[in-house]
Parts: structure tokens; C-alpha cells; sequence
């Protein structure tokens, strides 16, 4: 408990706090296969997470997140392989008893409670008094700032304070694992910034293991430990993100963790460097190289640049509006050696 | 065009009706007169004084009271089963169900009248009451049915997911959201119920006796000036008692001290 500062211990939030453990085997999926009929959806899936960490499954539409996160949480029955959580194995058990709570896509909130009593719900199932169970909603309705909307209805709520809501309610029955479906789909660009911080900051405050879903790999990068990149019903690469990025695995992940620039093949590698690594340069400059400028795409902060070297269509950026550079102009880049991408073909 | 519509049907419903309330009061009408000259209370007078008619309305409230609260209590597990459970026998259980919307309802009563015979349960209220539930169940469990149906799976998976059992997941997610349906369902089953002649007749022997089989007698041995007010009284009675179910299963509190 000393672990707490001060201002959340006011807030009398009952969770032990743990520093990440180095237990890998805290939560554990093995061997994950999943069919529906003919297609496989999920192939051979192995992840894990220490106590704490917060991992993002990250993938395209349709690679199987959400059903990832069913088969977790015990609401998707037939398909092979283990879950292992907290030492036990949970895959028989009914979702109901495995201490794992999951926060679905599109909130549903049930529309008959108000906020608190959505929160309450999980408590009153465990027979929970009704007031100990309203003393601690009221702590999380605090948590997720929404104290002033405690007796608003569902449909009084926008997108984002439902989202609040049914992350404390997920959160009041203190699941061992948390599992949030895609949380700021349905919210627009600016709430989707906040939204992420903010759930980032119960994450750490309230110390869960949590899994995210999303298909936005700035989210997934920003908010977690590890992420877990899906294609094609398989885990491309498990890994922190910066891993992801200056590391890929293969070309899928190299190009969906952002843009890329391969500049050569050789012997079964794409050697490859990112558009940060390109930076222009003047022709007196040693180890440069020609380029012709085809298109400039001005973003504000910076432009983009892509350009023709060597038979090759590469992209990089220019500082704020880039005004000497124009298009069909003879430039200079200079590609920083130490570091280009090694990827496997 | 749709105003016109309105405008006809509303009349055409509207007129019988009239006429039905010029009738109780009068028992000449000479045409070409539309409305009656006098007003003749008689009829009213020996209806509202009337024990057996105060009698049979009360056997009537009560026999569809009696098959309304069965219906729902049956309907409700019974739809919430076919909605949200997988089972193997889930088609043979729907066919049961709806059957009594396929059979003719003379084939209807009179079998179950001889199987009633044969359990011992006719000319008693509760055979009434058994009777009736056949042809009202189909009509609950269908509304019930769609509205579970209507909210779809992923409250229950959402209720599931945060520790609620089936129980649980039926009183405390769905029935709270079901008021409509089941105020809608119960006053069709008390409506259905309320206005069941043939089955009435025959498992009841005449021993049990609701308002249509009394009307049944007026019709045959009354006068127009009584057939009218009688069934004046039995749509007015109708009317009243859907409005109190709708009332008091469609209040919130209700619905709380129920849960
Ligand atoms: N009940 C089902 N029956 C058959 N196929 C299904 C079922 N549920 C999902 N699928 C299929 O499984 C695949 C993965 O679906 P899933 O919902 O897990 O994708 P997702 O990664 O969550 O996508 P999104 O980002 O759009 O939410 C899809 O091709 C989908 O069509
Ligand atoms: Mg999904």
C-alpha cells in the first residue's frame, strides 16, 4: 500500500497495487485455434502477460480481435488450446468465474440503471450490501471523473462518459484480467486522445492487467507495454513497441507499425529504413545521394516528402513547409546507415 | 388520403357502436329516424341490479386474471429458453408451442373438452382457466418472445460476463426492460381469455359462467334493447381491465417491488 500516492489513497481504492511483476506467466493463452466452419479465424495463438501489464492486440478489420478477447473472457466455447490465469487453468470455466472482466465495443449499458447503478451491478450480483456496494461505485464513478453524472441514464450519457461507466463497472468487480473491445471506436479524434490517456491512468492507478484491442497502432503504441501485432489469424510479432517499430519481424509489421522505405532486396532480406532516417542534404556533403521530388504533402508541422531514388519510390520529411523544395527538383538525402531495417522476405 | 382513411375507419368501428348505445336506451327506433326520442333506463337499471350479471363478471375477471398471470408466468421461461439458449429440441419446442395457431378452434375445444372430461377438471374453474391457457399461450410467448429477441444476446453476455447467473440475468436485465411486452402480452392473454365463448361453454358446463356465454343466452332469448347494453358492458368492462393492466405493469415501481 505504500505504493500509493497520496491522492488515490484518499480516494480509498481497494486494489493491492503491484509493481509489474517479472512473472511471465501471470496470464497465459496457449496454442489458440479457432474456426468458424471452414475459415479459421485465429491460428495457433500463444501470448502472455506479467501481473500489470498492459498489452494491446493490435490488427486489421476482421482479423479476429474480438473473438480473441470472447474466447478469453469464456463467451466463445469450441476452440483448442489453454488459458492459463493466476495459476489456473480457466478454459472450461464459465465466464461467469474466471475473474475476467470485459468492456465491450459498444458499451451496453444496461438502459434500465443510472450511472451509479450500472457501476453497482456486478456487486449486487455478489450480494454485496447496498451500502458498501454504493460506497464503492461512488469511489470509481470519482475515478473516471463522473461524479456530477451519478444519476443520468444511459441514453442522457455521450459516447465517452458511457465509455467511463462501463469501465468502472468492469472494474468495481476486481477482475484479475481486464479486457476492453476496441474503447474509442465510436468516439471522435480529440475524445479518442483523452480517452486513451485516461485509461492509461486507471490502468496504472488501479494496477490490472488489461488487454486492449484496437486497430489504431498509434493508440496500441502509446498506451501499452507489450502489443501483440495479429495477421491473418496469427501473431506476426509479440513485443514492446519500440520492437515493433525498429525491429519488425517481417515486412507485415514493419509496414503496418508505419511507413517504410525499402531500398534494396537481397539474399531473402528487404533492406529498408524509415522516412525519420531520410533527411535532406546538400551535394557537397559526403555519402549523399540524388533524388527527384515527386509529390510534397504539407501537414503543418511538417511535409511529407516522396521522392524517386534509385528507381525507387521512398517518402520522408521536411521541417514545417518545406519552401525550397519543389517538385520535379534534383534533391540531396542522406540516409543514416546505422539505421536501416534488416527484414525478412 | 391517409386523413380519409382515418376518417372511415374511425366511422365504421364508431357506428355499430353508436347504435349499440342508442339501442340500450330505447327499444323503437322508426326509420327514417337516426336518433332515438326518448331515453328508456330500464335495461341499464336491471343490468347494474342484476347479482347474476355482477356474478358473472366477477367469474369472468377472475378466470382471465387466472389465465393471464399463468400465461406469463409459462411464456415467459418458455421464450426466454428459445431466445437465448441453444438446445437441440428447440424446433420441436417451438412447434408445441404455436400448434394452437394451426388447429381449428372447434377441433381445439372439443378435444380438450373430452380430455378434460377424462381428468375430471370440467365444470370448475380451474378446468376454465386450464382451458383457456391453450389458445392464449401461442400469443404471450410470441410477444415475449420478440422482445428478448429484441434486446439481442449481448445484454446477456454483458450480465453474464460481470457474474450474473440465468436467474439474475432474467430479473435483473431483462424483465426490467420488458415492460412493454409484458404489459402487452398479459392483456392479450386477459383478452383472448375474456372473450372465449365455445371452450367456456363446454369445459364449464354452463356451471361456470363468464360474460360471453351470458351473452350467449341474451342473444338467443333477449330482446335487441338488452343485447345491446349487455355487450355495451362487456367491450366497456374489456376496456377497463386492459387499461389497469396496462397501468400498473407499465409503472416503474411495480416493476421494482416485483424484482
Ligand atoms: N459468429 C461467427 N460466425 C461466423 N464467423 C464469424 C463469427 N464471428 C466472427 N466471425 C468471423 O471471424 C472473423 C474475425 O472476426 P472478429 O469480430 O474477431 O474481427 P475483429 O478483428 O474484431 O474485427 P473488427 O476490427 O472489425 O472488430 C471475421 O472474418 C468474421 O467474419
Ligand atoms: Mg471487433
Amino acid at each position: 500500500m505504500h505504493l500509493f500516492n497520496t491522492k488515490i489513497s484518499r480516494r480509498k481504492i481497494y486494489y493491492e497495487i503491484h509493481a509489474l511483476g517479472d512473472d511471465m506467466s501471470f496470464f497465459q493463452i496457449k496454442n489458440i485455434t479457432k474456426k468458424y466452419g471452414e475459415l479459421k479465424v485465429l491460428n495457433d495463438i500463444s501470448l502472455s502477460a506479467k501481473q500489470g501489464e498492459f498489452i494491446s492486440i493490435l490488427g486489421e478489420s476482421g482479423s479476429g480481435k474480438t473473438t480473441l478477447l470472447r474466447i478469453i473472457s469464456g463467451l466463445e466455447g469450441q476452440f483448442a488450446g489453454e488459458i492459463l490465469l493466476k495459476d489456473r487453468n480457466i478454459t472450461k470455466l464459465s465466464t461467469q468465474r474466471r475473474g475476467v472482466s470485459m468492456v465491450f465495443q459498444d458499451y451496453l449499458l444496461f438502459p434500465h440503471l443510472n450511472a451509479i447503478e450500472n457501476i453497482e451491478f456486478g456487486l449486487k450480483i455478489r450480494g454485496v450490501t447496498k451500502s458498501q456496494r454504493y460506497r464503492e461505485a461512488k469511489n470509481l464513478l470519482e475515478l473516471v471523473q463522473m461524479d456530477r453524472h451519478e444519476n443520468k441514464y444511459p441514453h442522457q450519457l455521450s459516447g465517452g462518459q458511457k465509455q467511463r461507466i462501463a469501465i468502472a463497472r468492469a472494474v468495481i468487480v476486481k477482475p484479475l484480467l481486464l479486457l476492453l473491445d476496441e474503447p474509442f471506436s465510436s468516439l471522435d479524434a480529440n475524445l479518442r486522445v483523452d480517452m486513451c490517456d485516461f485509461i492509461r491512468n486507471i490502468q496504472r492507478q488501479t494496477s490490472i492487467t488489461t488487454i486492449l484491442v484496437t486497430h489504431d497502432r498509434e493508440e496500441a503504441m502509446k498506451i501499452s507495454d507489450r502489443i501483440a501485432l495479429l495477421y491473418g489469424g496469427e501473431i506476426a510479432q509479440f513485443d514492446e513497441p519500440v520492437k515493433l517499430y525498429e525491429k519488425p519481424s517481417d515486412l507485415y509489421t514493419a509496414s503496418f507499425m508505419g511507413d517504410v522505405n525499402i531500398l534494396a532486396e537481397e539474399e531473402g532480406y528487404y533492406l529498408a529504413v524509415r522516412p525519420e532516417n531520410i533527411r535532406l542534404s546538400s551535394s557537397d556533403r559526403e555519402g549523399c545521394n540524388s533524388a527527384i521530388v515527386k509529390d510534397l504533402q504539407y501537414t503543418g508541422s511538417r511535409t511529407k516528402c516522396k521522392a524517386l531514388y534509385e528507381d525507387k519510390e521512398i517518402s520522408f520529411f521536411l521541417a514545417g513547409n518545406a519552401e525550397k523544395v519543389k517538385i520535379s527538383s534534383k534533391i540531396y538525402i542522406e540516409i543514416d546507415k546505422s539505421k536501416i531495417l534488416k527484414i525478412k522476405a | 388520403m391517409s386523413k380519409f382513411l382515418k376518417i372511415i375507419i374511425t366511422t365504421m368501428i364508431l357506428i355499430p357502436i353508436l347504435y349499440m348505445v342508442f339501442w340500450s336506451f330505447t327499444d323503437i327506433l322508426p326509420w327514417p329516424k337516426l336518433i332515438p326520442d326518448g331515453i328508456n333506463l330500464d335495461v341499464w337499471k336491471q343490468l347494474i341490479s342484476s347479482k347474476d350479471y355482477i356474478r358473472t363478471i366477477g367469474v369472468s375477471i377472475v378466470v382471465s386474471m387466472w389465465t393471464a398471470a399463468i400465461c406469463i408466468l409459462v411464456a415467459l421461461p418458455t421464450a426466454y429458453a428459445i431466445t437465448c439458449f441453444d438446445f437441440c429440441w428447440k424446433p420441436v419446442i417451438r412447434g408445441i408451442v404455436y400448434l394452437p395457431f394451426f388447429i381449428p378452434s372447434i377441433s381445439l375445444s372439443l378435444g380438450l373438452h373430452s380430455a378434460f372430461l377424462t381428468a375430471g377438471i370440467t365444470d370448475s374453474i380451474m378446468g376454465v382457466v386450464l382451458s383457456h391457457i391453450v389458445p392464449c399461450l401461442p400469443y404471450t410467448i410470441m410477444i415475449l418472445e420478440g422482445s428478448f429477441e429484441q434486446m439481442g444476446r449481448s445484454f446477456s453476455e454483458q450480465g453474464r460476463n460481470l457474474g450474473a447467473n440465468s436467474i439474475q440475468l432474467l430479473t435483473m436485465v431483462y424483465l426490467p426492460n420488458m415492460r412493454q411486452a409484458l404489459y402487452l402480452s398479459a392483456s392479450m392473454s386477459f383478452i383472448v381469455s375474456f372473450s372465449q365463448y365455445l371452450l367456456t361453454f363446454l369445459v364449464g358446463g354452463g356451471i361456470i359462467k363468464t360474460l360471453p356465454v351470458m351473452l350467449f343466452q341474451i342473444m338467443q332469448n333477449g330482446n335487441r334493447t338488452e343485447i345491446s347494453a349487455y355487450s355495451l358492458g362487456f367491450i366497456i368492462l374489456g376496456a377497463i381491465c386492459t387499461y389497469l393492466i396496462r397501468k400498473y405493469l407499465g409503472e416503474r415501481y411495480i416493476m421494482k417491488y416485483m424484482l
